[in-house]
């Protein structure tokens, strides 16, 4: 017997084996996926979209087998609203074999991560399926947790949503540990079609283990007059890795993304994100902002891009990091790639210290000092949850925040 | 014991002395207040006492009841019963004036308890109604965005709350329209006891008016130099202060 990597020709094939009863668009599309990524030269030692990342630490090479996926993706709150169906893809590819054959067109969003992606495609046994038919709307929130699955392991997570027009949704999407695991690997690939007039409003709420890694995919296409509403609250894992793309693709697109991080220790957030304007008349506003205690490190690197024919563009995006430590480090590559004449668009990124005069405002009222910086702190990372719409979901994404700072 | 008592302090700043050996003794249940030119140091005073981390006392002591104030941390003295109701309060974004407040008065109950959301709601509606402030007002970050006036309110607000056993006013009167003057006054009025010492900075003579002092202190270059009853407030308004200054150089 040979042991597992995912490096390793041999691993894949006996994989695929085991997956003979898979319908053959699926076999054919795991080896596609497979091939491309062992042609793929190790890391370039100056590939710009990993710059300033240690990118040892989401090495392939420490990883030794795959999470059980019964156990690795669970739905918490399903739909009850007739037009609105979320199903997890290995029940999916059993039911129904060819309902799921546009997967191939899934392209992750191309901002250095082809290593996970490829690897998502060849060897990923679950993923959820949400789709809304026009007009649908659910008035709860929908609930997907991905578990971190054993030290050594990697949970493959291949997921779609699609949105039909004027369709609603509000996602939370968990990360975290329920079984108490340690030290596991997510690697989740997610492709969003939102029609004409979609709605989603997406919150995620990172807070697996100290140890675990983390590689988001994300991709969102916008149509005519939809919007997306992400927010991101990051926690947990010891390194993580998210890359995330917005692709305004007819006028009247709104893409809003928020994220937050709160790192300590030795905790590593590396974020690349772009906005595409491909089309006028849209806007997008991305705002992430990193408090980072100890040794804690974040690298931010966003573009904003405006094609040709995106006239009256709206783009904004904005890198805020707050240092509580000497130690801590925060990175921040903001850039701006404009091809139309009319539009409106900044970016900007600061990093700063705790304002004294602040800290000494709060203490004169007898709030001690680690207590007055994490006022401040949760102060400072507040503005990114006020995007979350769904009032319940907001308050519980602070309190997360809050308890995540007391401990 | 039960005073405020400051003796001989001096204290500077980056190496710039601005105290020069100030005496001044707030007994509970009086009020006292100091008047003085520009830079005469009456702000430093105020951020000396509640243990600003810029400012180095050189010399001199200040007790609050017979506890050494000069060298605690800011929240101990906070703890200790001073409150400071600052000439320009800091604007801290994304903290709620409400959250503040709770944390400001969890930190006086013993490690582990907190103050029960509802009563404290009770509470600070209460004092917010009594300074006419909008409800909206508890769920605002502290400051941000607040007009001159409301931010004093504000001030006021968290020392109704806090029950201080001193409390000092840097130019709370100033920013204030004149219904607004009287509403804070009532409010510094309301809080005029037995068992609390209040010390009111001013340039202005009016805010006397509403706030009648049993003293008033003339304070030039870092030092008191004159005391008197309320109609010395009256005699500076008419005459200015070099008068009191070629007194104290002479
Ligand atoms: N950081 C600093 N560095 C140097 N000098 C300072 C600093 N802060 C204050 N000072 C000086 O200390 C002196 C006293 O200032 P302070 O604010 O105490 O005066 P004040 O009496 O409150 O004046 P005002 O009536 O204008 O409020 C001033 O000359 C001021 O310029
Ligand atoms: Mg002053």
């Amino acid at each position: 017997m040979h042991t597992f990597s995912l490096k390793k020709a041999e691993s894949f094939m006996a994989f695929a084996e085991g997956r003979s009863w898979e319908p053959g668009w699926l076999a054919d599309y795991r080896k596609e996926c497979w091939d491309n990524f062992s042609k793929l030269s190790g890391p370039m030692i100056k590939d710009e979209r990993w710059r300033f990342s240690p990118r040892s630490r989401f090495g392939i090479d420490k990883i030794k087998g795959l999470a059980d996926p019964k156990l690795s993706l669970l739905i918490e709150q399903h739909s009850s609203t007739d037009g609105i169906s979320l199903e997890l893809l290995d029940r999916l590819i059993l039911d129904q074999p060819y309902a799921l054959s546009q997967l191939p067109q899934i392209a992750g969003p191309d901002l250095g991560a082809d290593d996970y992606s490829l690897l998502t495609g060849a060897f990923s046994e679950t993923g959820y399926l949400l789709r809304a038919l026009p007009n649908s709307r659910s008035d709860i929130p929908l609930v997907i947790e991905h578990c971190e699955p054993e030290s050594g392991k990697i949970a493959f997570h291949h997921n779609l949503i699609e949105l039909e027009e004027n369709s609603e949704i509000t996602l939370i999407e968990k990360f975290s540990s329920p079984q108490s695991y340690s030290g596991g690997t997510i690697a989740n690939l997610l492709k969003v079609n939102l029609g004409e007039g979609a709605k989603l409003n997406r919150i995620v709420l990172q807070e697996c283990s100290e140890n675990a890694t983390l590689i988001q995919m994300e991709h969102f296409g916008i149509g005519k007059d939809a919007c997306l509403n992400s927010s991101n609250v990051h926690l947990g894992c010891a390194q993580s890795r998210v890359e995330s793309k917005g692709v305004l693709k007819a006028s009247g697109g709104h893409f809003e993304y928020g994220s937050v991080y709160l790192g300590d220790d030795e905790q590593l957030f590396d974020q690349r994100t772009i906005q595409v304007h491909e089309a006028p008349h849209c806007t997008s506003n991305l705002l992430c902002k990193n408090v980072l205690q100890k040794e804690a490190k974040s690298i931010f690197s966003g573009l904003i891009k405006v094609e040709e024919e995106a006239q009256q563009t709206d783009a904004y995006q904005t890198n805020r990091n707050l240092l509580l430590s000497a130690e801590a480090e925060a990175d921040s590559l903001p850039g701006l790639e404009i091809l139309a004449n009319e539009v409106k668009c900044s970016h900007g990124a600061t990093t700063s210290r705790i304002d004294p005069q602040e800290l000494f405002y709060l203490r004169s009222r007898g709030v001690p000092m680690p207590d007055a910086e994490k006022l401040i702190a949760l102060g400072f990372l507040r503005e990114c949850l006020d995007g979350i719409t769904h009032e319940d979901t907001r308050e519980r994404a602070f309190q997360t925040l809050e308890n995540s700072f007391l401990k | 014991m039960n005073s405020l008592k400051i003796a001989n302090l001096q204290a500077s700043i980056e190496d710039k002395s601005i105290l020069h050996g100030l005496t001044l003794e707030i007994p509970k249940g009086e009020v006292h207040a100091i008047m003085g030119p520009n830079g005469s140091g009456k702000s430093t005073l105020a951020k000396v006492l509640s243990g600003h981390p810029d400012y180095e006392v050189t010399g001199g002591s200040a007790d609050l009841d017979g506890e050494n104030l000069l060298g605690l941390e800011p929240d101990e003295i906070s703890k200790l019963g001073l409150f400071l109701a600052f000439q320009y309060p800091m604007e801290v974004p994304g903290v709620s004036i409400a959250n503040f407040i709770r944390a400001a008065r969890n930190s006086r109950l013993d490690e582990g308890e907190k103050v029960k959301a509802v009563d404290f709601y009770k509470e600070l509606y209460e004092h917010m109604d009594e300074l006419g402030m909008d409800r909206k007002f508890t769920s605002r970050s502290l400051n941000d965005g607040f007009s001159g006036g409301e931010k004093k309110r504000c001030e006021i607000l968290q020392m109704s709350m806090l029950n201080p056993k001193y409390c000092i006013l840097d130019e709370t009167d100033s920013g204030l329209d004149i219904d607004a003057l009287r509403i804070v006054s009532d409010g510094v009025n309301r809080m005029r006891n037995p068992d609390r010492g209040i010390l009111v900075i001013t340039h202005y003579q009016r805010l006397l008016e509403y706030i009648i002092p049993d003293f008033v202190h003339v304070m030039v270059e870092g030092k008191i130099v004159r005391t008197g009853g309320k109609e010395l407030a009256l005699e500076l308004e008419e005459r200015g202060y070099d008068w009191i200054k070629q007194e104290a150089v002479a």
